[in-house]
């Protein structure tokens, strides 16, 4: 009896996705620091955090739209458009900050809300109607800033890129408050309907769920964040650059599913999420520091995304494995 | 007793199908009313329409005196109707509390964990539901305590009327059902008890009206009429004498098919019973009761917990379909369009998909060969070879059905398993189906099917198996049998008219 109690608080924290990105996040930073760099240094903490952030808010965004059961491949065209758009309308000084921020997140309202009507309205498959915005986004992306170039507020790319009292990344901070926004809105009634519908529309419907509306919002909710992170991008790189986005939302994609979110929607969360693209960056670092040719670094991140998937794979055979004996 | 629902000449089309053609009855305060009637009978839509999913498209109901036409749940609900639905509308991946809580969850902006904790804590209490944990995700619980969560978040909403869609088909121990519903009905709740078993409806209801074809037959006081009564009903004037069908073969154990002995798995219990070379066996018996359990254990769709299958004294292991078409069994399944047919591939691929080693040469298919040998098993099923190039999408639903057939036979199947071949198809192509089944079983095939329209299993079986809560009741033998007597086995009863000829 003990011992089946034991075992199954085992395959519950193995089925739990932010536990085992966690443990895989701990496994490759101990690699990472027994490499021998100086990993403590307020540096190096702030090169972590400042590589990872606008990976980790973009998996965000795309987390609520995979819990929903849908697929968003428009990520990497939001990004690359509100970085083109900031880096040409931005405007310089503190105004031009919060005027970049407020074109951002438009940039990710109308698009997320494109996405979202023709989802949930005009039944379109989610994957097919989000390829074509991202196309649309990195089209319109070309058509604004044909070549590399442009220039941002230096305070978003100094002070956003920082750390404060020499110590504390500006980044970090940011990371932790997409964090608490998730965690609020996993809470609101809004998060448990995104739950209820990624496991079963139809009996969202009978029991009672607004469930298209609930889809809209979600895209939207997702627009939002990947401008953000296109914000954050764009805070790194200081300049305005139109080329295609495709690595970066593949690996948008692998943060969600190292994160231990599951694909086919109603499982999962995003704080797996947010550890699962520190693992990627954190991932680069350590190939580097043990003096791995970069590239290698794409098989060892495939590797890793298995890994993950195939513990969080793990519980569900283990669980059923013990109905049949019980 | 005052009336609290009245039905007056309600009707429900769905496409080419008329659902419901003429229902009305009264449903007075206080108390238990059974609905009752055979699958397709109109239960489903009837339901469906009360707790505010289906509009009618005539008629008028009126519900507590006043004009009731729910366009959504919750309204319903508002109104003081609410529906424990057969196919629970549970979440799985939330918490028991969150479900009873669905979809209001909060009042605020956020959702508090323990508020609905203490909901819960009081509901399940409430319904005698204590030993479980308001945290557990509803994915954990076994379907016993799935129905009876949805039961019990349906009373949970204090409703003046309860719809109650076959609650005990899950339930191993319907006290628990019993003894809430008394509770609820002292406190005077009204019920609308759907049901098959006689039993229960006799325990539970004082009034019943029988549903058949989408018309209400009758309603009555339960104590004035006798079991055997309501079955005549069901099943429609005439149906009561026996038919003969012109086939009833008897068959001796010299030329035993398949024989399955002691077979056990999903809801079946301890089933025996032979397939003889060239015989057609019917099953009979209501939703749920072990005979689609039956049918994937014999495809290998399913393990078996126990019993053994042998075809010509060879025992069988039978792990995946692959390993059932190897052994000679074929499966026509029921939901052509999810289980049946590839979708976007051509009708001749969708013929040729089992046999496909058959139509090659060194591993290539030959279209030559393909189009040869498929041609041949078309005429048997009477498919129009014209179709073949199709995409078999752009088929009727018919037509479909035998292109799967056409499959099946070139697969070399010796024994055909047949899943309710004949819902939702026209009456031609009903007639021509049963003679092609016939045609396979004089070249000396089997055939095991199941059909929900019981006349069709009285028409064209040799014999009949009746399946109740997971065992095989009754067995017809080779003598004539009726419809009616089908039924009472089927709803768990005895039948006591003229049936051994």
């Amino acid at each position: 009896m003990m011992k089946s109690i034991a075992n199954s608080r085992w395959t519950s924290l193995i089925s739990n996705g932010t536990f085992v990105s966690l443990m895989i996040f701990i496994v490759v930073f101990i690699v990472y620091a027994s490499a021998g760099k100086a990993v403590f240094t307020s540096f190096s903490m702030n090169n972590l955090f400042n590589n990872t952030v606008a990976l980790a808010i973009a998996a965000v965004g795309l987390t609520l739209v995979i819990l929903i059961g849908g697929f968003d491949l428009s990520v990497g065209g939001v990004l690359v458009l509100s970085n083109v758009i900031i880096a040409t309308y931005g405007g310089e000084g503190v105004s031009g900050l919060f005027f970049s921020l407020l074109l951002v997140v438009l940039t990710g309202l109308i698009v997320g809300a494109v996405n979202g009507f023709l989802v949930s309205y005009l039944n379109i498959q989610s994957i097919a109607a989000t390829l074509g915005t991202m196309i649309v986004c990195e089209g319109i992306a070309l058509v604004i800033m044909p070549a590399p170039g442009g220039t941002v507020s230096t305070i978003l790319s100094r002070n956003l890129t920082s750390a404060l009292f020499g110590w504390l990344p500006v980044a970090s901070l940011i990371i932790l408050f997409v964090a608490l926004v998730w965690l609020f809105i996993k809470r609101t009634r809004f998060g448990v309907y995104m739950y209820a519908i990624g496991a079963d529309e139809r009996a969202s419907v009978q029991a009672g769920i607004p469930v298209k509306r609930v889809k809209f919002g979600t895209f939207v909710l997702a627009g939002i964040f990947y401008g953000l992170a296109g914000f954050m991008h764009t805070a790194q790189t200081a300049s305005g650059d139109p080329t295609s986005s495709m690595i970066f939302m593949l690996l948008v994609f692998a943060s969600v599913a190292i994160g231990g979110t599951a694909f086919g929607g109603g499982k999962g969360g995003a704080i797996g999420s947010i550890i699962g693209a520190g693992i990627l960056t954190l991932l680069q670092k350590t190939l580097f520091a043990v003096g791995v040719s970069s590239f290698y670094t794409n098989i060892f991140e495939g590797l890793i995304l298995i890994v993950a998937v195939l513990i969080g794979g793990l519980s569900v055979f283990l669980s059923k494995r013990r109905e049949e004996t019980a | 007793m005052r009336n609290l629902l009245e039905i007056k000449g309600v009707k429900k089309r769905f496409g080419a199908t008329q659902a419901l053609s003429d229902v009305s009855f009264t449903v007075r305060e206080g108390g238990a009313h059974a609905i009752i009637g055979e699958n397709g009978a109109g239960k489903s839509t009837l339901i469906k329409m009360l707790s505010g999913i289906h509009l009618a498209d005539e008629g008028q109901i009126l519900f507590d005196g006043k004009e009731y036409r729910p366009r959504s749940k919750e309204e319903a609900r508002a109104a003081g109707i609410s529906t424990a639905f057969q196919e629970l509308s549970l979440l799985p991946n939330l918490t028991i509390s969150e479900n009873l809580a669905l979809p209001r969850l909060t009042n605020g902006l956020l959702v508090s964990r323990k508020k609905l904790e203490e909901h819960a804590v009081q509901v399940l209490h409430t319904y005698h539901l204590s030993h479980l944990s308001p945290r557990d995700l509803v994915g954990k619980l076994n379907l016993a305590e799935k129905q009876k969560l949805e039961i019990a978040r349906a009373f949970s909403h204090r409703p003046k009327l309860i719809l109650l869609d076959e609650p005990t088909a899950a339930l191993p121990d319907p006290e628990w059902l019993f003894e809430i519903i008394r509770a609820e009905m002292a406190k005077g709740t009204t019920v609308l008890y759907i049901s098959h078993r006689m039993q229960e409806v006799r325990e539970l209801c004082r009034y019943g009206t029988v549903l058949r074809n989408g018309r209400s037959i009758s309603t009555f006081e339960m104590d004035q009429v006798s079991d055997q009564e309501i079955i005549q009903m069901m099943v429609g004037d005439n149906k009561g004498v026996l038919e003969d069908t012109g086939r009833r073969r008897a068959f001796t154990a010299t030329d035993p098919g398949m024989e399955v002995r002691n077979l056990s798995g999903g809801k079946l219990r301890d089933v025996s019973f032979t397939l003889h070379k060239g015989e057609i066996l019917g099953v009979a018996g209501l939703e749920g009761m072990g005979q689609n359990d039956l049918f994937r254990i014999l495809y290998g769709l399913r393990e078996a917990k126990g019993g053994t299958i042998a075809i010509e004294g060879r025992e069988l292991k039978l792990r995946s379909p692959r390993d059932a078409l190897k052994a000679g069994i074929g499966f026509v399944p029921e939901e052509r369009k999810t289980e049946g047919i590839f979708p976007g591939l051509s009708t001749l691929n969708n013929v040729t998909a089992s046999s496909l080693k058959r139509i090659s040469s060194f591993g290539m298919i030959t279209g030559k060969r393909e189009f040869g040998q498929s041609a041949e098993y078309t005429v048997k099923v009477e498919l129009d070879p014209k179709y073949l190039g199709r995409d078999i999408l752009a088929l009727s639903g018919g037509n479909q059905q035998k292109a799967v057939m056409a499959r099946v036979m070139m697969s070399d199947a010796k024994y055909l398993l047949v899943f309710d071949p004949t819902r939702g198809v026209d009456v031609g192509t009903k007639a021509a189906f049963f003679e092609m089944m016939r045609a396979y079983a004089d070249e000396g095939g089997s055939v095991l099917w199941y059909s929900t329209d019981l006349s069709e299993l009285v028409h064209h079986s040799d014999r009949c198996l009746v399946f109740y809560n997971g065992r095989i009741v009754y067995d017809t033998g080779s003598k004539r049998f009726s419809e009616a007597e089908l039924l009472a086995y089927a709803t768990g009863g005895q039948w006591e008219g003229e049936s051994s000829a």
